[in-house]
C-alpha cells in the first residue's frame, strides 16, 4: 500500500500502514459479523467488509481519534450495509429476498434459532442494527449512538422494541 | 466474536433452555477462521490497486496536457515578442537596412558613392570641349605635383588624340 507522499515521508506512511493493518486485524471479525447479521448473506457481507476497509484507508487521515477506531469502522460499515440493503430492495422483490436469505442460515435444523434469525430480519433496519450492536457486539448505547448517528434515548427505545419481539417468538414456541 | 452476555434482558421471561438457545444464537460462527486471512489480503490488494491507478491517471492525462499547454503558450509569446521586436527595429531605422542591403535596388541609389568616385578618379567628361579639357589636365597635373594624386589614372579617361593635342599645347605654352 503505497501512498503518493511516501517518498517525502516514508516513516509516516509506514506507521500509517502498520496502524491500519492492526485495526483490520482487531476489527475485521466484529465488522464481518455485524454486517453479516445485517444483510444475512455472505457474498454481500464480504463486499461490504472490503469496501469498509478500503474506505477506511482512504479516509484514514480524517479520523481524529474522537472515538474508538472500532466505532469509526462500525460507522463506515453501517452506512455501507444500509446502502447495500437499499440497493437490494430496489432490485429484488421483498418476498424473494427473504426466501433467498433464509437458505443462508448457519443453523442445522434448529427451528428456534432460524425463527430468531428470521425475526431479526423483519425488524426495521435501524432497529436491527441497534439490536445486533447491543446484543451480539456488546456495544454501549453511546457507541451505538455514534455509529448510527442517533440519540441515546432513541437507541434505548429501539433496543427495547427489538428485545420484545424476540421474547414473543420464545413465548410462542413455549406455548 | 464478542461473547459479552446481555441475557439479563431475557432472564426473567425465558427458561434456562431458551437462554441456552439465545447464547447459541449469539455464538453462531458464520465462516471459518481462514476467511479472515483472505479478507485482509483482499483488502490489501484492492488498496494497492487503487494506489497504483492514481499515478497513471495523473501522469497520463493531467500532467502532459498541462505541460503542452504551457509550452504552446510560451512559444506563442516568444514568437509574438520576436515579431514585434523586428517590426520595431524596422520602423525605428529603415536607412540602416538600405545601406547594408545587397539588393539591386540598394545598389541603384549611389548618391554618396558617386561623389566618392569623382573625388578619387577625377574623371574628365567626354563631351567637354578641348580648352576645358586642357585646363582640367593642367589643374590635375598641378594637383598631382602638390597632393600626390594618381596622374596616370586620370589620363586613362582621355582619348589618345586629345592627349596628344593637350601635350602639344602644354609644350607650346611652356615654350612661349
Amino acid at each position: 500500500m503505497k501512498q503518493p507522499h511516501e517518498k517525502d515521508n516514508p516513516n509516516g506512511a509506514l506507521a500509517k500502514e502498520r496502524a491500519f493493518l492492526d485495526a483490520v486485524d482487531a476489527c475485521q471479525k466484529p465488522i464481518y459479523y455485524f454486517v453479516r447479521r445485517m444483510v444475512n448473506n455472505h457474498e454481500d457481507a464480504n463486499d461490504i467488509c472490503q469496501n469498509t476497509f478500503v474506505i477506511a484507508w482512504e479516509k484514514w487521515d480524517q479520523f481524529k481519534g474522537q472515538s474508538k477506531i472500532s466505532t469509526w469502522l462500525h460507522t463506515i460499515a453501517y452506512r455501507e450495509a444500509l446502502r447495500n440493503i437499499e440497493r437490494q430492495s430496489k432490485t429484488t422483490n421483498l418476498v424473494n429476498h427473504h426466501t433467498q436469505t433464509s437458505n443462508d442460515f448457519p443453523f442445522d435444523g434448529d427451528e428456534i434459532l432460524m425463527a430468531l434469525e428470521a425475526a431479526l430480519h423483519r425488524l426495521p433496519e435501524k432497529q436491527k442494527a441497534v439490536f445486533i450492536l447491543k446484543y451480539f457486539e456488546g456495544k454501549s448505547y453511546e457507541e451505538i449512538s455514534t455509529i448510527t448517528e442517533t440519540s441515546v434515548g432513541a437507541i434505548k427505545a429501539s433496543y427495547h422494541h427489538a428485545a420484545e419481539k424476540i421474547k414473543v417468538i420464545f413465548q410462542k414456541r413455549s406455548t | 466474536m464478542n461473547n459479552h452476555s446481555d441475557n439479563a434482558l431475557f432472564q426473567e421471561d425465558l427458561n434456562p433452555e431458551q437462554l441456552n438457545k439465545l447464547q447459541a444464537w449469539k455464538n453462531t460462527s458464520y465462516v471459518d477462521e481462514e476467511y479472515f486471512d483472505k479478507l485482509k489480503t483482499c483488502v490489501q490488494q484492492r488498496i494497492r490497486m487503487n494506489m497504483e491507478m492514481q499515478p497513471i491517471h495523473f501522469s497520463q492525462i493531467r500532467r502532459p496536457s498541462t505541460t503542452n499547454k504551457k509550452s504552446i503558450a510560451l512559444l506563442t509569446i516568444m514568437g509574438l515578442a520576436a515579431v514585434f521586436l523586428l517590426m520595431f527595429l524596422l520602423f525605428q531605422n529603415p536607412s540602416n537596412v538600405n545601406t547594408n542591403s545587397t539588393s539591386p535596388i540598394a545598389q541603384e541609389t549611389p548618391l554618396v558613392k558617386k561623389e566618392v568616385v569623382l573625388k578619387d578618379t577625377t574623371i574628365i567628361p567626354q563631351n567637354s570641349n578641348h580648352e576645358d579639357s586642357c585646363c582640367q589636365i593642367k589643374q590635375m597635373k598641378e594637383n598631382a605635383e602638390h597632393k600626390d594624386l594618381n596622374w596616370e589614372l586620370a589620363i586613362q579617361e582621355v582619348s589618345d588624340e586629345e592627349l596628344e593635342d593637350m601635350i602639344r599645347e602644354l609644350d607650346w605654352e611652356e615654350n612661349f
